[in-house]
């Protein structure tokens, strides 16, 4: 690097005088005659004249840069002149004009690589990649000049054309002044060695559009097809005389092939205006509005053909596909956190679209628990913590039901109330589920296998003729309980459904309409407690509600073995649930400690032991064995591999996750777990956490008889990755 | 941009013993020049000037000699230089004066002057020449400085890229 710009120096240099000096004389000598030194007059002449010599020399020397632009005084320079040399001086003009030519064309070089690098490497370094590789136009000549071969007969000829019959002669020349005419296309072959060079045409591509519209070409040679189109368009004029776009049937589709606007651009911007009078009192137009689009014309030559069938029946996930774009579902699912209405399919648990969406759930995140390094992993076995993916409602309400029957001596139901059982609870049925349901308890069935309707929440329509094949559609997911809701939840829900299915449902409903909301109010005013402030027991009294006993709660117990309530808990202190988190009875101690201490925050899991470790280990080291094992067995016998993959699926464990059938879920930890959250987040309205979620029926009845009464209706919470319960109260909406 | 502006002073050596003239030495000068400013102006003087003092260019044979100093201390620089008395050299001392000649901002305009000023000196001395011998001398020196068509051309196509003058 040094030597580079030494070198550069050194050149730069080279015309500096340098200093002069005496030679250094060897001792003192008498400067004797003219001999040594010659007359002063003489060497003063040509000391003289030598440095004048020298000065010239040096001062003659072009100082600082050549560039062009830059002799100029700023105050003289252009802001085109790059582009526009006419803006420059004209002493200037000629130097500019051979500085840069990369505005002015590109030159296409073909023939084969190398014999391009070599042609090339007179010009410029091979080093630099192809593309920037920039020649600049008196360079072109220079090699012409070289070797006239290059110089091209395609382009001559043209030229030839132009200077009618002169010979065209390939010695030095200059083609073009620097600029060419960016319509005209030149080329240049040369005839050694199969270079061509080419000018690149700046033109818009005219057989662009071969391939791309060949469909429409095809279209257009279907009569059929032709007349559908005309069709469409001719609707399409219609709507030109409807007022306003309510005047349409909701959900109508029209199928239009446009071209596309930037090609077909006008040239002067106007505006679009409806002309009322046109179409005033057309017949068609009133046709239009009463009886909507004609079906055929909302065929689209390039969609789907199905697009119909997706519009009407929301099938949101392939209209995705389409282009569509789903928005503010997080802003609902908050809203209705914060009114505390159960958002769908989230808090449906017993319908078989929240089943659905739990498992969806479950599996998303299972694959990100199983996405973590093991040893970042929550363990949940040693939490205690037996389902942190999915609530599993089923175990919860069988298990409160075994405890009940274990506990209370309560005989096990005989013969259920199917109507109240039935129709409540529901949040879709239509009318043919209904008839099989009151079928079945005149065939005297003791279950309570509720059928299900398909759902996909609130959001789908469902045609009728939906519901007709309902009978096939039987299914493998039904509930073995049930919700208790009231019919203003299921109502707000419903609302938007327009079929008539639903409205007959509804009627039904509301007869059972007032047993439900008695008990939850009921239920609603255990909750609170009873003693220590004066305000709540006033208000139990003048609800006229009964004293929580025996003989009132059995009745219900026994009506709904296998029943959820939603419910909402608001944290005492501190805490921020989560889903999943278990809802659980707290012990009397804990109530004590409780009223002892007010900042107590609550009891702590003691760890679990992880009795799947050794099994997961044991796997382990069989994967391996077996992987060694696979791969010699690989040589022989490659057929017997995939039986043995098969069977290592089967028995896998994962470490932390309780891989067996779940136990009893409610006397796993060492606080009984009365139910699950299914949202639960810091609530900012309250400023404490706040949790959304379902309690058996059953539990929160044996937990309320066994409180004492200035603590009813605390519970403690406890999120699936901590051992820590946190207190909360209960609360049910009504 | 901040721009360290220089000064550079030609001056001549002017002496009666023509044995200085083994004294003009870039070093032996510039320690001379260096002791009169301080004698002069102290040693605030001297660390002023001597920030960007060198020598740049000298001629024994002429007595040419060019310094270069900043531009905020070159007054002081000139003040000082009568007050060099004489040079020394190898424990040899001879008595002699500096004659200030021009000041410029750059070495290309001192150049520039010392060409004119050569070229009047040598004109001066085929005035006041006294024998024919001289001045055949002194035409022939006259003749051989002077810058024929070919040396201007050559030194023209040889174009450097950015000389920057100090």
């Amino acid at each position: 690097m040094s030597g580079a710009r030494e070198k550069k120096r050194a050149k730069k240099m080279r015309n500096q005088p340098a200093s002069v000096t005496l030679p250094a004389e060897p001792g003192p000598f008498a400067g004797g005659g003219s001999r040594a030194c010659p007359t002063p007059v003489s060497t003063f002449a040509q000391a003289r004249a030598a440095e004048i010599s020298a000065m010239l020399k040096a001062v003659s020397q072009k100082s600082s840069n050549s560039l062009v632009f830059q002799t100029l005084p700023r105050h003289m320079r252009r802001r085109a002149m790059s582009h526009n040399v006419k803006r420059l001086p004209r002493r200037l003009q000629e130097m500019a004009r051979k500085e840069d030519l990369s505005y002015y064309c590109c030159l296409e070089l073909k023939g084969k690589e190398n014999e391009l690098l070599k042609q090339l490497a007179r010009i410029c370094s091979i080093d630099t990649e192809p593309e920037e590789i920039c020649i600049s136009e008196p360079v072109t000549t220079s090699i012409q000049e070289e070797e006239q071969v290059e110089v091209m007969s395609l382009g001559n000829k043209r030229k030839k054309e132009d200077k009618e019959g002169e010979k065209a002669v390939p010695v030095k020349k200059i083609i073009g002044d620097g600029t060419r005419d960016p319509f005209q296309s030149y080329s240049w072959i040369s005839q050694t060695t199969g270079i061509t060079i080419r000018y690149i045409v700046f033109q818009e591509m005219a057989d662009s559009e071969t391939g791309l519209n060949n469909w429409w070409v095809e279209n257009c040679k279907d009569s059929e097809k032709v007349s559908l189109h005309q069709c469409q368009s001719a609707v399409f004029e219609l709507l030109e005389g409807l007022s306003s776009p309510s005047d349409m049937p909701p959900g109508t589709i029209l199928g239009l092939t446009v071209g596309d606007p930037r090609v077909n651009l006008p040239k002067k911007k106007t505006k679009a205006m409806p002309d009322f009078e046109k179409y005033q009192d057309n017949d068609e137009v009133r046709q239009l509005y009463l009886k909507g689009v004609p079906a055929d014309c909302a065929h689209s030559f390039i969609w789907d053909h199905d697009i119909c069938k997706n519009v009407t029946e929301n099938k949101i996930s392939e209209q995705i596909y389409q282009g569509v774009r789903v928005g503010g579902l997080q802003e609902a699912l908050k809203h209705s956190e914060y009114q505390r209405t159960p958002h769908t399919p989230n808090d449906f648990p017993d319908c078989r679209a929240g089943m659905q969406f739990a498992k969806e759930l479950e599996t998303s995140l299972l694959e990100k628990f199983k996405r973590r390094p093991p040893a970042k992993r929550a363990n949940y076995v040693k939490l205690g913590t037996l389902s942190p993916f999915i609530c599993p409602w089923g175990q919860l309400t069988k298990n409160w039901e075994e405890r009940m029957k274990a506990s209370g001596g309560l005989l096990c139901p005989s013969s259920p109330h199917p109507d109240c059982c039935t129709t409540e609870g529901q949040t879709l049925c239509d009318p043919k589920a209904e008839v099989v349901r009151k079928a079945s308890p005149e065939n005297g069935e003791a279950e309570e296998t509720m059928e299900i309707t398909s759902s996909e929440g609130a959001l789908k329509t469902e045609d009728v003729t939906s519901t007709q094949d309902f009978g096939e559609r039987d299914e493998t997911k039904t509930s073995d309980f049930i919700v208790l809701r009231l019919m203003e939840l299921l109502e707000a829900h419903i609302c938007n459904l327009r079929t008539i299915a639903v409205k007959i449902i509804l009627h039904s409903l509301h007869k059972n309409h007032h047993r439900s909301e008695k008990l939850l109010m009921q239920l609603s005013a255990w909750c609170y407690p009873t003693a220590g402030k004066d305000r709540r027991i006033r208000l139990i009294s003048r609800l006229g509600q009964k004293e929580m006993t025996e003989d009132v709660f059995l009745p219900i117990l026994m009506s709904y073995p296998r029943a959820l309530i939603w419910v909402n808990l608001s944290l005492l202190r501190k805490g921020n649930p989560e889903l999943h988190a278990m809802i659980c009875i707290p012990t009397e101690d804990d109530l004590l400690h409780l009223s002892k201490d007010k900042l107590f925050c609550g009891p702590q899991e003691p760890k679990h032991r992880d009795i799947f470790k050794d099994k997961v280990q044991k796997q382990k080291e069989e994967k391996k064995k077996k992987k060694k094992d696979n791969v010699k067995s690989l040589e022989s016998d490659p057929a017997g591999i995939p039986d043995e993959e098969a069977t290592e699926d089967h028995e896998d464990f994962i470490l932390g996750l309780w891989s067996d059938a779940l136990p009893d879920v409610t006397s796993h930890c060492s606080r009984t777990v009365l139910g699950y959250v299914t949202r639960g987040d810091f609530s900012l309205a309250v400023g404490c956490g706040e949790a959304l979620g379902f309690v058996s029926l059953t539990g929160l009845i044996y937990m309320l008889h066994n409180q004492p009464a200035d603590k009813k209706g605390l519970v403690l919470l406890r999120t699936p990755a901590s051992l820590q319960y946190r207190f909360a109260r209960l609360n049910i909406e009504v | 941009m901040v721009r360290f502006k220089n000064r550079y002073v030609l001056c001549e050596v002017v002496s009666e013993d023509p044995r200085c003239r083994q004294c003009i030495e870039d070093r032996a000068l510039g320690l001379a020049v260096r002791d009169a400013i301080a004698r002069v102006h102290g040693d605030y003087g001297l660390a002023c000037c001597s920030i960007s003092f060198t020598v740049k260019y000298l001629n024994a044979y002429t007595g040419t000699v060019l310094l270069r100093c900043r531009k905020d201390s070159y007054r002081l620089l000139c003040s000082a230089l009568p007050f060099v008395r004489y040079l020394e050299s190898r424990a040899q001392r001879y008595p002699c004066f500096l004659n200030t000649l021009h000041v410029g901002g750059t070495i290309r305009t001192c150049q520039k002057f010392l060409i004119q000023y050569n070229r009047t000196q040598l004109l001066r001395l085929l005035q006041n020449c006294t024998n024919e011998e001289e001045r055949q001398c002194i035409q022939k020196s006259l003749l051989s400085c002077s810058l024929t068509e070919e040396q201007s051309q050559s030194g023209d196509e040889e174009e450097d890229d950015d000389t920057e003058t100090d």
